[in-house]
C-alpha cells in the first residue's frame, strides 16, 4: 500500500522514542471496557448487500418508517447503479385529488439515487451477544425525483410544439428547411469529439432498461428468512493485513 | 532520500555530498569553542539542527526538489494522461507511451549503474554558449501491420537540466571532483544553462487553487465565495455571490447568475429541506437569511432536477467544436454542472453529491460571512498562498509541447496512412522523429525568453525566468530564494505589500526591494521547505481507517449539527467526524512516526467546524521541535548523536522529534521561542529564532538592534557588493564580472554567514573606522579613505568584461576570418594592432588601450552576393575580398586581455570570446557601504600621515562622519565595531547573530582587559598637529563592502557628439556618448533667473538649431530662398528654429494642418 512510507525506514526502532505516545491522543481512561463481545464476519458471496438511505425521511419519524415499509415498487438499473423506488401516497389523509389529477393521477412518490461503493462499511446485527458483520457492496441515498412534474412539463411542451407546428405562422417554412445531406464519405465515429464523461454516463443510463425488483419490508417473512440465512453463513476468518506497527502502534 | 543515497554510492567510495565538505567543519571535534567532550546544553545547542537541516536540504532545495519531482514523477503522470496516439484513418493503429526517462536509458538501470547522459559538463556549456540538457527517452508500444512492437529508449527531445538536480552530473560530487569539472562546490545550483546563460525560474506566488476564498465588500454589501479550479485540462473560476441578499452562482461560461437553490437542485438536491440542511444546518439565523433563496426557484417554477438542469443548460455559453454533436438543453445543463462548474471535482456515474456538497459548502460560507462579516478569508494570509516552482512551470510547458508533439505525429501518420497504396509496411517511428526538435526548442525558448504561453490555460506570462545575477555570491543566492508575486505592481493596494504576521519563519521579514516591487517580491527564510504534491488517495483511505465517516453515507441533516466536524482534504469535503481532536492527534501521531508523508498538514478550524488536511504542493513549511507535556522532545542525547554524526536531520524527523508545519497548522499550535518559554500547553519549540531572516538578511550583524528599514537597505546593497563570486571565478567568462582582489571574511560573523558559506566567498573588507569629522569632505555620508590603505589594496577590485564575436559562414562559401596584425615600415605593428598576436586575437596579458583592436575580424565583401561565377573565381576573390571589421576597445582606462577563448558553437560557427580585465583602486566617488544600510561615497583620499592615530599608532582606513548615526539609528553597527574590536584584540571572530551573538558585556570586558575603554572609544592624536583630539573617538573595525557603482563606469562629459537622426538633438545616455540634458526644471530656473540668452543657447543653439527659409507671404517653409507654394523668391526670410520645431511643422502639414509663421520686426 502506498499509504505507508516504505518499511525499510522503520525496521530499527530508536530507543526511547517509539512507544511513548502519552498525550498523543485522548486516553480512553474515562471510558473503561464494560463488556467484550465476539464479532463474526460473514462475507456474502452470492448476493450483494446495499445500504439505502433516505435523507429526507427522518429516522425517528413513525410516518417515515411506515412509508418506507410500504414501498410498492423497486426498479434497478444495475449498469448505471440507479435504484428507483415508489412509495404509494396515503390517499386517506391530506390527499388533494385535484392536484393529483393535474399531474396525471400521481399516486406515489418516486425516490431514486445513484449507488457508490461502500468502501469498507458493514452492516451489523447483534444476535445472542454476538455481533454479525455483513460487508456492504454499495451505499446509496434515495431522494425524491418529482417525475410527475417533469412529465407534466414535457406534456405541455409537446402539446405547445404540436400547436405551433400546425397553426404557427411559419410552420410550413420550417418544414421546408429540412434538407437531406448526402454524405459522400464514410464518417468514422472516432473523428467526432465524443461526449464528456457525465454525458456519457447519462446516455448509458437512458439507454438502460429498468429491471423490476420485489420490495420486502424489514419485518416481512422473506426478509427475515434472508437475514437468517445470512446469519447462518459460515464465518470466515478475517486476516488483517494491517499490522499493529503499520499504524505506528495506534491499534495496540 | 533513498535515491540520493544510491546515486552517491556510485560516484566513489569516499563520495560525500558536496555540501558535506562545506559543512564538515560544523561537525569538527572543536567547533565554536566547543569540543566533542563538552557538555551539551540543549537550549543552546539545538541550533545545530539548522546546519543539519541545510546539509540535507541545502539553500535551494525547493528548486531541486521541484525539478526532481518533475522529471521523476510528474513526467510519468503527463505521459500517462496522454498515453495513446490513435489514427483517424486506421482504427487498428495505436501507439502507446509506456515510460519516460530523462538522462538515462532503460538499459543503464538494469546494470545497476545510473549513468547520466548530459550534453557536457555545465561549465563547458557556459563557455560554449550551449544548453545544458539531457535526452528525454520514452518507451513506446505500437502496431506495425499486425504486429505489436515495443521500442525502448526513443529520444523525443532534450530537456534542460537544473544544475545539482538528480539528473545533473554535479549531484553527489565531492569538492575534488567539482574542481575537475571547473565547478564551484559552493555554488548552490538550482538554475539552468540555456545557450550559455544561467537562467533561474523564479518562484511564483499565487492564491491557492481549489480552495474556497470568501471575501466581502462592505460598501457594496456583497459577499462572495470563489474557487479557482485547476485540473490538468482546464482552469476556471466559480463564484457564489450575494446580490440583494440573495445568493447566486456565477461562472464565466454561464451567461447569467443562477440562483443557488436552482444550482443545488440541478446537482440533485431536490428537496428544499435538504438544501436548507446542507447550507444552514440547524442554525435558525442562517435559515432566516437563506430562506429568500427558495422563493427565487419557486418564482421560476422550477422544482425538479431536470427542470433546473434545463434552465442552466439554456444559459450556458457553448463553444461548439466542429463535428461535435448538438446537445440538448438537458445535456448542456449536465455538462455544465458536471464538468464546467467547480471543475476540479469530478462527477462519476451521475453521482453529483460531492459537487452538490461543495456548492452547498460555498453557500454556507457565504451565509456565514453575511451573518458575521469577520468570517471572511484573508487573501494575503500566507496559508492561502501557494508557491509555484520551476518543476510545476516546466510540467505545464512540457505537457503543452508533448500534446503538440503528439498532434503533429498523429497528423503525420494520418497523412501517410491515407495514401491508398504504400510500398513498404508502415512504421510509425519513421515519422515520429521529424518533429522531435519541437520539444527541445520549445523548452529552450521558454526558459531563455521567460515567456510562458500555454494555450490550454490561456496563460501568457512574461518574465518567468531571469538571468542569474553573478554580481556576487550573495546576489546569486538571493536570486534563488526570491519569490515574485503575480500581483500587479501598479495597483495601489497596500494589503499584498504589507508584512503579514503569518510570514513569520517562512518568508524573510527584511529582504524585499524598495520602490514599486516593495512587498511583492519576497525571499524565503532560512529554514523552509516547499512541498510537492502528495497522493490524495492513500490519505483519504487513512482518514476512513481512522474513523472518518465517508461523505457518501453522511446524512445531510447531521452535517452541520453541533459537534460534527467536516473533514476536508485539499479543500474538498471527504467525511465527517465527531471527535476532531482525537482524529487530528492520531493523524499527527502517524505523521510523526513516518507512516504518512511528513509534509501533509492537518489542523482544526473552529470557524469552519472542520478539520483541514492539505497534501498539495507549493505550501511553505518549516521544521519545529515537538514539545509534549511541557518537555522538548529533543534532548542532549539526540544532539550528541547529531554531533557525532550518527544522526542526520531526517533521523529527528523519523523519530518524531521534529516535524514540518505549514502556516495553517502553525496557527493550530502553540510555539515557544525558547526552551524557557515552554508551558504546559506548548506544542512546539522553535529550532532557532534567527531563521525568521533569510540568507541575505542573515549577513547583517546584530540586526535586532537596527532600525528595520536599515536591514532592508542592506539586503538590497549586499547584492551589489563586490567580492568573490565562486571558486571558479577565474575560469568564468561572463558579460560583466566584478571581483574583489583581497576579500576578507567579516570579523563579526553570524551563524547564517557560516551556514551559507559567505565566509568562504566574502564580499568586503574589515576596515578600521574612526567615527569622527575630518575635513569638509565627509558631509552627506561621504567617507574619508586612507591613501596608504588604498595602496595596500583596500577596496581594490577587478572588472572583467566579455567581448564576443562569431565567425560566420555565408551561403556563397565565403566566411569571416581573423587576420593578423598590420605592421609599419619598421616591421612593428601599428598602434591599433599592437596588442594583437600573430593570430589576430589579443594576446593574453597584453594591455589594450582605447582605440586598439583585440579581435581583428574581417568579413568578406561579397558575402551577400550569390554564387554566380562558380568556385574558381570565388577562390581567386577570397584572397582580396575581405573588409576589416575589428573589435576595437573603447574606454577611459586601458584594459588587459585576461582570457581568449575560441570554440565552435551550436551552429558550427566559430565563437570567439575575449575577456578584458581592469584592476581598479578606490577613487573619489566610489560607493562603499557597511552591513547596516549605511552607504556613502568616497569624498577624499587622505595621506596616512595626515590622519589621526591612536596610542598604538594605528590610523583609520575609513573615517565616517558621526552624523550618520542619530537619524539612522543603526545601533547594530556600533555593536559590530565593539565586537570587532574585541575580536581583534582577543584573536577571535565574534558573532553578531540575530537575537543572539556575542554579548556587549563580554565584549566590553575584553576591551577593558586589553586596556581599552569599555565603550570602544580611543584617544586619538591629530595627524596634522600631533595634538590629542578634544574628544574620545569611537574607533574600531567595521566590515565594509565596495558596491558596484564606480565612478569609472559613470563618468561622462560631452562637448560635441552624436545626434539622433530624427530630431537632430544630441543622443541620450552615457553609452551613446549623449548630451547632458537641461530639463524642464532647470529650464524653469533659467526662466526665473531671466537668462534668456542662456536659454536660447542651451535649448536651441547647442542642441538642434536649424536654418529655414520662411516665406513672408504664406508663412510656410521654403528652401534655397524659394517658396514652393507661392512660387516666388520674394519675401523669403532666413531664420533659425529648432529642428524639432521644423519637424513638427512638417508633420502637421502632412496631416493637412498648415502652420503658418507670421513674421514681424523685433525692433
Amino acid at each position: 500500500m502506498s499509504l505507508f512510507v516504505s518499511d525499510d525506514e522503520i525496521d530499527e526502532p530508536m530507543e526511547g522514542v517509539t512507544g511513548s505516545m502519552d498525550g498523543g491522543y485522548i486516553d480512553d481512561l474515562d471510558d473503561p471496557v464494560v463488556e467484550e463481545i465476539p464479532i463474526s464476519f460473514k462475507p456474502i458471496s452470492e448476493a450483494e448487500l446495499y445500504l439505502l438511505q433516505f435523507p429526507n425521511k427522518a429516522a425517528n419519524s413513525a410516518y417515515a418508517k411506515h412509508e418506507i415499509a410500504n414501498i410498492s415498487d423497486a426498479k434497478v438499473k444495475s449498469q448505471s447503479g440507479i435504484i428507483e423506488v415508489e412509495i404509494p401516497v396515503d390517499k386517506s389523509r391530506f390527499f388533494d385529488q385535484e392536484k393529483s389529477e393535474k399531474w396525471f393521477n400521481v399516486e406515489a412518490q418516486t425516490l431514486s439515487g445513484v449507488s457508490s461503493d461502500a468502501q469498507g462499511y458493514c452492516a451489523g446485527q447483534l444476535v445472542n451477544g454476538e455481533l454479525c458483520l455483513f460487508p456492504l457492496a454499495k451505499t446509496m441515498q434515495l431522494r425524491p425525483s418529482f417525475k410527475y412534474v417533469d412529465a407534466l412539463r414535457a406534456f405541455r411542451n409537446e402539446s405547445a410544439r404540436a400547436t405551433d407546428l400546425h397553426h404557427g405562422p411559419d410552420a410550413r417554412d420550417k418544414k421546408k428547411d429540412v434538407q437531406v445531406v448526402q454524405m459522400s464519405m464514410k464518417t468514422v465515429g472516432d473523428n467526432a469529439p465524443r461526449l464528456g464523461g457525465a454525458l456519457q454516463s447519462k446516455k448509458r443510463e437512458e439507454e438502460e432498461r429498468y429491471e423490476s425488483y420485489e420490495f420486502r419490508a424489514q419485518h416481512d417473512e422473506a426478509s427475515v428468512s434472508v437475514l437468517k440465512s445470512l446469519r447462518q453463513m459460515s464465518d470466515s476468518e478475517l486476516r488483517l493485513e494491517t499490522r499493529a506497527d503499520n499504524l505506528g502502534g495506534l491499534l495496540e | 532520500m533513498a535515491k540520493r543515497k544510491g546515486s552517491m554510492a556510485q560516484s566513489g567510495k569516499a563520495a560525500e555530498k558536496p555540501e558535506a565538505d562545506a559543512f564538515n567543519d560544523l561537525f569538527q571535534p572543536v567547533y565554536k569553542g566547543k569540543g566533542l567532550t563538552d557538555e551539551i546544553n540543549t537550549a543552546e545547542d539545538k541550533w545545530n539542527l539548522l546546519p543539519a537541516f541545510l546539509k540535507v536540504k541545502g539553500l535551494v532545495k525547493q528548486h531541486l526538489d521541484s525539478f526532481n519531482y518533475f522529471v521523476d514523477k510528474d513526467l510519468k503522470k503527463i505521459i500517462q494522461a496522454n498515453q495513446l496516439v490513435l489514427s483517424d484513418v486506421d482504427p487498428e493503429f495505436y501507439l502507446k507511451y509506456l515510460d519516460i526517462r530523462v538522462g538515462h536509458k532503460s538499459s543503464s538501470l538494469k546494470r545497476g549503474i545510473e549513468r547520466k547522459e548530459v550534453l557536457m559538463p555545465p561549465h563547458e556549456c557556459r563557455l560554449r554558449d550551449l544548453t545544458y540538457s539531457a535526452p528525454i527517452y520514452v518507451d513506446v508500444e505500437y502496431t506495425r501491420g499486425r504486429k505489436i512492437i515495443m521500442h525502448r529508449d526513443l529520444e523525443i527531445g532534450r530537456m534542460p537540466i537544473m544544475l545539482r538536480s538528480n539528473k545533473c552530473i554535479l549531484d553527489g560530487r565531492t569538492e575534488g571532483e567539482m574542481a575537475i569539472l571547473n565547478e564551484c562546490p559552493l555554488d548552490p545550483g538550482g538554475y539552468f544553462i540555456v545557450n550559455g546563460t544561467e537562467k533561474v525560474i523564479l518562484v511564483q506566488e499565487q492564491l491557492s487553487k481549489n480552495r474556497i476564498i470568501v471575501e466581502a465588500d462592505e460598501k457594496k454589501q456583497i459577499v462572495q465565495a470563489s474557487v479557482t479550479s485547476s485540473t490538468h485540462e482546464r482552469k476556471s473560476k466559480t463564484y457564489v455571490v450575494t446580490k440583494n441578499n440573495r445568493i447566486y452562482l456565477k461562472h464565466n461560461s454561464i451567461s447569467e447568475e443562477i440562483p443557488i437553490v436552482l444550482v443545488l437542485k440541478a446537482a440533485g438536491i431536490t428537496s428544499d429541506m435538504e438544501i436548507m440542511q446542507l447550507v444552514c444546518g440547524e442554525d435558525s439565523t442562517y435559515q432566516d437569511m437563506f430562506i429568500v433563496n427558495f422563493e427565487e426557484a419557486a418564482k421560476l417554477g422550477i422544482y425538479t432536477q431536470k427542470e433546473a438542469l434545463e434552465y442552466i443548460g439554456k444559459r450556458v455559453k457553448t463553444v461548439r467544436r466542429i463535428n461535435s454533436p448538438r446537445l440538448t438543453l438537458l445535456q448542456e445543463g449536465i455538462e455544465a454542472i458536471a464538468t464546467t462548474v467547480i471543475a476540479h471535482i469530478a462527477v462519476e456515474n451521475l453521482d453529483f453529491r460531492e459537487k452538490a456538497l461543495y456548492i452547498a459548502m460555498m453557500t454556507r460560507r457565504v451565509v456565514m460571512a453575511m451573518h458575521n462579516p469577520k468570517l471572511v478569508d484573508d487573501r494575503d494570509y500566507v496559508g492561502n498562498k501557494r508557491l509555484e516552482l520551476a518543476g510545476q512551470l516546466l510540467a505545464l510547458l512540457f505537457e503543452d509541447l508533448f500534446k503538440k508533439f503528439n498532434n503533429d505525429f498523429k497528423a503525420n501518420i494520418d497523412k501517410i496512412l491515407k495514401k491508398p497504396s504504400r510500398a513498404s509496411e508502415f512504421d510509425a517511428l519513421l515519422s515520429i522523429n521529424i518533429h522531435s526538435n519541437n520539444i527541445t526548442t520549445g523548452m529552450n525558448r521558454a526558459i531563455s525568453t521567460g515567456n510562458w504561453s500555454l494555450k490550454r490555460f490561456k496563460m501568457e506570462r512574461a518574465g518567468v525566468t531571469h538571468v542569474l545575477s553573478r554580481l556576487s555570491y550573495i546576489s546569486a543566492l538571493g536570486m534563488m530564494t526570491r519569490i515574485s508575486s503575480q500581483f500587479e505592481k501598479s495597483r495601489k493596494v497596500s494589503g499584498p505589500r504589507a508584512l503579514q504576521p503569518s510570514q513569520f519563519g517562512m518568508l524573510c521579514t527584511s529582504d524585499t526591494p524598495e520602490g514599486e516591487a516593495c512587498g511583492l517580491v519576497k525571499n524565503l527564510a532560512l529554514m523552509t521547505h516547499i512541498t510537492t504534491d502528495d497522493e490524495e488517495d492513500p490519505v483519504k483511505r487513512l482518514c476512513y481507517a481512522l474513523g472518518i465517516e465517508n461523505i457518501a453515507i453522511v446524512d445531510s441533516g447531521n452535517l452541520h449539527t453541533n459537534g460534527t466536524f467536516g473533514v476536508h482534504l485539499n479543500g474538498t469535503l471527504i467525511g465527517t467526524t465527531r471527535f476532531p481532536i482525537q482524529f487530528v492527534s492520531r493523524f499527527r501521531f502517524l505523521r510523526r512516526t513516518g507512516k504518512v508523508s511528513s509534509f501533509i498538514s492537518i489542523f482544526i478550524s473552529m470557524h469552519h467546524t472542520a478539520v483541514h488536511i492539505a497534501a498539495d504542493g507549493g505550501r511553505i513549511c518549516r521544521p519545529l521541535i515537538i514539545v509534549e507535556n511541557g518537555v522538548s522532545k529533543v534532548n542532549s542525547d539526540h544532539l550528541l548523536k547529531l554531533r557525532n554524526g550518527e544522526w542526520e536531520f531526517d533521523d529527528f524527523l523519523r523519530n518524531g522529534l521534529v516535524e514540518y508545519l505549514d502556516v495553517n497548522e502553525e496557527n493550530d499550535s502553540y510555539i515557544a521561542l525558547y526552551e524557557r518559554d515552554i508551558v504546559k500547553t506548548t506544542t512546539h519549540l522553535e529550532i532557532e529564532p534567527f531563521t525568521v531572516l533569510g540568507a541575505v538578511a542573515g549577513l547583517i550583524p546584530y540586526p535586532h538592534h537596527n532600525q528595520s528599514p536599515r536591514n532592508t537597505y542592506q539586503c538590497a546593497m549586499g547584492k551589489q557588493a563586490i567580492g568573490a563570486i565562486a571558486y571558479n571565478q577565474f575560469r568564468r567568462i561572463d558579460t560583466l564580472l566584478y571581483l574583489m582582489v583581497y576579500p576578507q571574511q567579516p570579523m563579526v560573523k553570524t551563524k547564517t554567514i557560516e551556514l551559507i558559506d559567505y565566509d568562504k566567498l566574502p564580499a568586503g573588507q574589515n576596515a578600521t573606522v574612526a567615527v569622527m569629522s575630518y575635513s569638509g569632505y565627509d558631509i552627506e555620508d561621504a567617507l574619508v579613505l586612507n591613501k596608504a590603505s588604498v595602496d595596500r589594496g583596500f577596496g581594490r577590485c577587478q572588472t572583467l568584461r566579455k567581448n564576443t564575436t562569431t565567425l560566420k559562414r555565408y551561403p556563397n562559401h565565403t566566411k569571416d576570418i581573423v587576420s593578423g596584425m598590420r605592421v609599419d615600415e619598421d616591421g612593428k605593428p601599428v598602434f591599433q594592432h599592437s596588442s594583437l598576436g600573430p593570430d589576430g586575437l589579443g594576446e593574453v596579458g597584453m594591455r589594450v588601450e582605447s582605440g586598439q583592436v583585440f579581435i581583428n575580424k574581417c568579413v568578406p565583401t561579397n558575402a551577400n552576393e550569390n554564387i554566380i561565377g562558380g568556385p574558381a573565381t570565388n577562390e581567386y576573390q577570397s584572397q582580396e575580398q575581405h573588409r576589416e571589421t575589428p573589435m576595437v576597445y573603447r574606454g577611459p582606462e586601458p584594459s588587459y586581455v585576461d582570457q581568449v577563448m575560441m570554440s565552435v558553437g551550436d551552429n558550427d560557427q566559430a565563437l570567439i570570446k575575449v575577456l578584458l580585465r581592469q584592476t581598479r583602486r578606490p577613487e573619489l566617488g566610489d560607493k562603499f557601504s557597511s552591513r547596516h544600510g549605511q552607504k556613502g561615497v568616497c569624498g577624499i583620499i587622505v595621506q596616512q600621515e595626515d590622519l589621526p592615530f591612536n596610542d598604538d599608532g594605528i590610523s583609520p582606513d575609513i573615517i565616517m562622519n558621526p552624523h550618520g548615526f542619530p537619524s539612522r539609528m543603526t545601533v547594530g553597527k556600533m555593536l559590530e565595531l565593539i565586537s570587532g574590536k574585541a575580536g581583534v584584540l582577543n584573536g577571535t571572530l565574534e558573532y553578531g547573530t540575530c537575537f543572539g551573538g556575542s554579548k556587549l558585556e563580554d565584549m566590553s570586558k575584553i576591551l577593558v582587559d586589553k586596556g581599552f575603554s569599555y565603550s570602544g572609544k580611543d584617544m586619538l592624536y591629530s595627524g596634522i598637529t600631533g595634538e590629542a583630539l578634544q574628544a574620545y573617538i569611537f574607533f574600531g573595525p567595521i566590515y565594509y563592502q565596495k558596491l558596484k557603482h564606480m565612478v569609472l563606469d559613470k563618468m561622462h562629459a560631452r562637448a560635441r557628439g552624436p545626434r539622433a537622426v530624427l530630431t537632430r538633438q544630441p543622443t541620450e545616455g552615457r553609452s551613446r556618448d549623449g548630451g547632458l540634458r537641461l530639463g524642464e526644471m532647470e529650464r524653469d530656473c533659467v526662466i526665473a533667473y531671466g537668462a534668456s540668452q542662456l536659454l536660447l543657447e542651451r535649448l536651441m543653439l547647442s542642441s538642434d538649431a536649424f536654418d529655414v527659409d520662411i516665406c513672408g507671404e504664406c508663412g510656410l517653409m521654403g528652401y534655397n530662398g524659394w517658396c514652393p507654394s507661392c512660387k516666388t523668391s520674394e519675401g523669403i526670410v532666413k531664420m533659425t528654429i529648432p529642428y524639432a520645431a521644423k519637424l513638427l511643422f512638417q508633420e502637421l502639414i502632412s496631416m493637412n494642418i498648415a502652420p503658418r509663421l507670421k513674421l514681424g520686426d523685433v525692433f
